[in-house]
Order: structure tokens, then C-alpha cells, then sequence
């Protein structure tokens, strides 16, 4: 299992890096002087020039890559936002805590939801209820979600009055966002959850399960429902790690101070190391989350854990 | 000869035959039928644009701003008198040529990476595999909108910045189903009759491994014009007066508060449209692979 971490990790910084410079180089081809875009529009050519200078802008490519990876690496700084002149690792950080209270309870809901929709759909196969079901679950994936969010705004705080419209301070703020990103969510997920267990319903063991007279509810939530949830970890999983990158244009429509709104932001005022910063971060944590992801898995399936003992048990075997 | 020449007529006809399996297939499902009809009206309004808009999608009424739909305008208009209608019609030019376009694009690039990946395996493998991780490493429209940065707005823009996020997938899903048919009999066979890799791939391998890749293609239509929209609506895509439907969005969403219609007809427009894909893609998959039909 440590083999496996270690591994993961290897890879994990492989991909990182690849994620550096592809997104450096993106930010390189960026039309726009940030130089100049930074002082006034009486600036001299030599003010722009010396400014270029002390930010560094005129060294080669590869060398301001790696100064780059070097401070994030070793100083963990993602260098300045031209725009504030704050530490993009502090200002990412600050932001980060809004971000990770939308997505949690986006996708509780869209879990809590999503899974006994799709369960639901599943054990009524082919009859009215799961028609309706996935009929549910398709208008959910559907949904542009800033357009859903657009429409709960006008409905719940433009007509109605009941919830705040934007901004972010306190937990009323959090209701309208996460349902609107929850939509998809419970959406992708019923449609998963339901797909991983009719494949478990139809195994020996389901049938060995009611063949020895279990009830029908112990056959679904004990015997099936374990072994099918991998497959909808994985996408929570992944649904969890994209929020936490920001779920840009619904923070955008909520005006809810995120990462999203950071990436945003910054991406129109030219800001390179606030975008260069907030990709890189994303990646880190969708990584991150990934990894645990696999390493859930472990504890939910008992058959892999299994499989890296045997691994180890082979290996001192075959060296004894 | 003759013999060369039965053989060849039974795989035609094994050909139609499959062919005309999942065409009936597909129409059997009245869902996905229904779907497939949805989007190629909307389709065809905008093809035939200018026959099929009541108005002309830049003239403008000042004296009839952001009126609420009428006899005279079905959807109303927006605020500077533009009939709503006709710059959905029109609008259907950019957001469903950007959606599919982009899907051409990233199964343009994508399909050829995988085949290569999976046919050739070990480090050539490795190394475009690892590639695609790095671009799968970054959500999808957060890749898009940066590229877009650097590209600038636009609808030719727009449709590199999301072709190029959704070559992963196709690399990925064309490597998944060539890894699935490599060691089949026919590709042993075309190879031992001195089939080039480029012939025996492209004759015998991709047609094998295609049916997840036309489903893929469905689905991928569709999220390119939900996240067109999204590009737009944030200003980074097409920008207006350009009718495409998230930039009309973006607009309709400053008037909220007392013109709904300006943000609920674009909204459920796009709405319709991936609903009607997402409902062709469903069937697609069923029809080709009925295993799949769970």
C-alpha cells in the first residue's frame, strides 16, 4: 500500500509540473504588457522598461520557469498579484475557505440526493419510477447551473424575498449557490449510482442472497449497495476536487468571494502569477483529493485490500 | 474471384445489417428519437435564419425596449428593442457551431493521439498518456477560460480554447476501446497480410472501437455549449452583440430583477438543447451497445 502512495505521489508531482508549464506557457503567450498595464497611461518607455526589468519579465523563458517552480517548491511562494500586491499563496488561501464550505455542502447535497435517487431508479428498473427518476436526473445534468442559479436568485430573493440574492456572510448566503451547483451533481451521480447497481444486482452473490430467503431491503442495502458504490466515490470524488478549483461561474453569479472569482478576476485584469497560482492549486488539491479517493476505495472494498497484501505476501514469498 | 467477391457481399451486408440494427434501434426509443428531432430543428432555424426569425436580429425598436413577450415579439426584447426570438434563432449559428465544431476539433486531435496510445502501447503510451493527464489535471472550463485569455474572445476562439479541453477525453475513451479490440483475431490477421499500422488502424481497429466514441462525441456537443455559455456569460467568449446564448444570458442577467425574459428564454434554450442531446446520446449508447442498456 505505502508502495502504491509513494508511486502515486511520484506521478502526482510529474503531473504538477506538467501543469506549471503548460499553464506558464499559456500565460506567456497572453497578449498584453502586464508592465505597462501596472502604470500609468503617462508612464515613459523607460519606466515601463526598468519595470519589465525588476519584475523579471524580460529574462528568458525557461529561467523564469524556473524561478518559478524553485520559490513554490522550496519558499512555497507563488509570487505577487500585480493587481493587490498580496501573496497569491495568502490571498488563495483566504479565499480557499469559502470555496471549501460551497463545494462540501454542494456535493453533500448533490450525494445525498443523487445516491438513494439513483438506488431508487435502480430497484424499480424499467417502470414508471424509474423513468421519473432519470428523467429527474437527466434535467439535472442538463441544467446550465448558473442559469438555474440565476433563476433561484430571482425566484427566492428578487420575488420572494426569503434568501439573499449575493455575497457571502453567514449560512442563509450558502443555500442558493450550493442548490445550484448541487443540481448537476444529484444528476451525474443518480445516473451513476443507479448504472453500478443494476451491474451488482445482477451478480451470483445478489442471487445466492435472496435465494437463502434474506429480506429484499437487507439484499439492497447490505449485500448490494456496498459493493456499488466505487464507481460514485470516484465521481464524488472528482466532483469534489472540480468544486474545490472553484466553481467559477456560480461563484460569479452569487458575487461569493472564492477562488472561482479569484481565477476570474484575475484572468481579465492580466494578473499572470494570481492565475499561474490559482491553476497550480486547483491541480495540487484535485490531486490530493484523487489520491484519497483511491485510498477510500481500501477501506470500502475489502477485495483491494486484499489485493496489495497479496502483492506484499508474494513479494517476501518470492525473496524468502 | 466469385469467392472473393461472396465474401465481400455478406460483409456489406453484415455492414447494413448492423448499420440498420441500431438505426432501428435508436427509432425504437422514442426518448432519444425525440431528442435527435429537438436539436435538429433547432438546427435548422438557424441554418435557415433568415427565413424562419420574425425580425431581423439587429434591428433595433427603441421605442419598444425591453417589453415583455407579445403577439408582436413571442420572447419580447432585449434593451435596446432586438426581438429575443430572433437572436435566439440566429444565436443557434454561434453556440451550436461552436459545440460542434469544438467536439470536431477535440475528436480531430484527440482520436488519433488515442489510436496511436493504445496501438502502439509501452512508452509511446506512456508519454501522451502522462500528456493528457497533465491537461485532465485542470478543470475543464478553468483550462478553457485561460486559453481563451490568451486567445482572446470570439467565436473561432472560443471553439479552439474548448476543442483543445476536450481532446482528453477522446484520446483517452479512443485508447480505452483500441486497447479493448488489439488482440483480436482481425487486427493478427490484417497485420500478417502486411497491412501497414496506418491501413490496419484506420480499416480495422477504429471502426471496432467506434460506438463509445460517437456517444462520446453526442455528449461532448452538448457540454461544449453549456460551457460556451459559461465562457461568454463571464465574459470571455463570445462577446455581444453577438447573439450567442450565454452572452445573451450575461446581458439578460443585468435586467433580472424586472425583465425575466431576458435571462429565462436564452437559459432555457440552452437548456433544451443539451436535454435533447444528452437524450440522443443516452439512446445512441443503448442502441449501439445494448449491454450498456442497464
Amino acid at each position: 500500500m505505502l508502495r502504491y502512495i509513494l508511486k502515486r505521489f511520484f506521478t502526482m508531482i510529474f503531473v504538477l509540473l506538467g501543469v506549471a508549464l503548460l499553464i506558464f506557457t499559456i500565460m506567456w503567450y497572453c497578449p498584453g504588457d502586464p508592465a505597462r498595464s501596472l502604470l500609468s497611461d503617462d508612464a515613459t518607455e523607460e519606466q515601463i522598461e526598468a519595470l519589465r526589468e525588476e519584475m523579471g519579465l524580460n529574462r528568458p523563458f525557461f529561467v523564469q520557469f524556473y524561478d518559478y517552480v524553485y520559490n513554490a517548491v522550496v519558499h512555497q511562494d507563488l509570487g505577487k498579484s500585480y493587481q493587490t500586491k498580496i501573496n497569491v499563496a495568502t490571498e488563495i488561501s483566504q479565499r480557499f475557505v469559502s470555496t471549501v464550505q460551497v463545494a462540501t455542502l454542494a456535493v453533500s447535497i448533490a450525494a445525498l440526493f443523487g445516491i438513494p435517487l439513483g438506488v431508487f431508479a435502480a430497484v424499480n428498473q424499467s417502470t414508471w419510477k424509474d423513468n421519473t427518476a432519470m428523467a429527474v436526473s437527466l434535467v439535472g445534468v442538463s441544467m446550465p447551473g448558473f442559469w438555474f442559479g440565476l433563476m433561484l436568485s430571482l425566484l427566492f430573493a428578487l420575488k420572494l424575498g426569503w434568501l439573499p440574492a449575493s455575497g457571502f456572510s453567514g449560512p442563509q448566503y450558502l443555500i442558493l449557490p450550493c442548490a445550484a451547483i448541487g443540481i448537476g451533481g444529484i444528476g451525474m451521480i443518480s445516473r451513476q449510482m443507479r448504472s453500478s447497481m443494476l451491474e451488482v444486482i445482477r451478480q451470483d452473490y445478489i442471487v445466492t442472497a435472496r435465494a437463502k430467503g434474506q429480506v429484499e431491503w437487507k439484499v439492497i442495502y447490505v449485500h448490494a449497495f456496498r459493493n456499488s458504490l466505487i464507481p460514485v466515490i470516484t465521481q464524488i470524488g472528482s466532483m469534489f476536487g472540480h468544486q474545490l478549483g472553484g466553481a467559477m461561474v456560480a461563484e460569479t453569479v452569487f458575487s461569493i468571494p472564492g477562488l472561482g472569482t479569484y481565477m476570474v478576476n484575475a484572468i481579465k485584469a492580466r494578473d499572470y502569477p494570481a492565475v499561474r497560482g490559482s491553476v497550480l492549486y486547483v491541480a495540487l488539491v484535485f490531486a490530493l483529493v484523487m489520491l484519497a479517493v483511491d485510498l477510500l476505495y481500501a477501506f470500502i472494498d475489502p477485495r483491494i485490500k486484499a489485493q496489495y497484501s497479496n502483492k506484499k505476501k508474494r513479494r517476501v514469498k518470492k525473496n524468502g | 474471384m466469385a469467392k472473393e467477391q461472396g465474401i465481400q457481399n455478406i460483409m456489406n451486408k453484415k455492414k447494413e445489417s448492423i448499420l440498420r440494427i441500431t438505426l432501428h434501434r435508436l427509432l425504437k426509443n422514442k426518448l432519444a428519437a425525440a431528442g435527435f428531432i429537438v436539436f435538429l430543428i433547432f438546427v435548422l432555424m438557424s441554418i435557415f435564419a433568415p427565413w424562419v426569425a420574425p425580425y431581423d436580429y439587429t434591428k433595433q425598436d427603441l421605442y419598444n425596449t425591453l417589453a415583455g413577450p407579445s403577439a408582436q415579439h413571442l420572447l419580447g426584447t432585449d434593451e435596446v428593442g432586438r426581438d429575443i426570438l430572433s437572436r435566439l434563432i440566429y444565436g443557434g449559428r454561434y453556440s451550436l457551431r461552436i459545440g460542434l465544431l469544438s467536439m470536431a476539433l477535440g475528436a480531430g486531435i484527440g482520436i488519433p493521439l488515442g489510436a496511436i496510445a493504445g496501438f502502439y502501447g509501452k512508452r509511446l503510451d506512456d508519454v501522451l498518456m502522462r500528456f493528457m493527464d497533465i491537461f485532465q489535471a485542470i478543470p475543464n472550463l478553468m483550462l478553457a477560460i485561460a486559453l481563451s485569455a490568451t486567445l482572446g474572445g470570439g467565436v473561432n476562439n472560443c471553439i479552439l480554447a474548448l476543442g483543445i479541453t476536450s481532446m482528453p477525453a477522446f484520446a483517452r475513451m479512443t485508447r480505452a476501446s483500441i486497447l479493448s479490440v488489439r488482440g483480436m483475431e482481425y487486427v493478427e490477421a490484417a497485420k500478417s497480410t502486411n497491412s501497414s499500422d496506418f491501413h490496419t488502424i484506420v480499416k480495422h481497429v477504429l471502426p471496432n472501437a467506434i460506438a463509445p466514441l460517437l456517444v462520446q462525441s453526442t455528449m461532448n456537443v452538448a457540454t461544449s455549449i453549456l460551457n460556451a455559455a459559461a465562457l461568454s456569460f463571464i465574459g470571455l467568449g463570445v462577446q455581444p452583440p453577438l447573439p450567442e446564448w450565454g452572452a445573451m444570458l450575461s446581458i439578460g442577467r443585468t435586467y433580472i430583477r424586472d425583465h425575466w425574459h431576458m435571462c429565462v428564454f436564452p437559459g432555457l434554450t440552452i437548456f433544451l438543447n443539451v436535454m435533447a442531446l444528452n437524450l440522443f446520446g443516452d439512446g445512441l449508447r443503448d442502441a449501439l451497445d445494448p449491454r450498456m442498456k442497464s
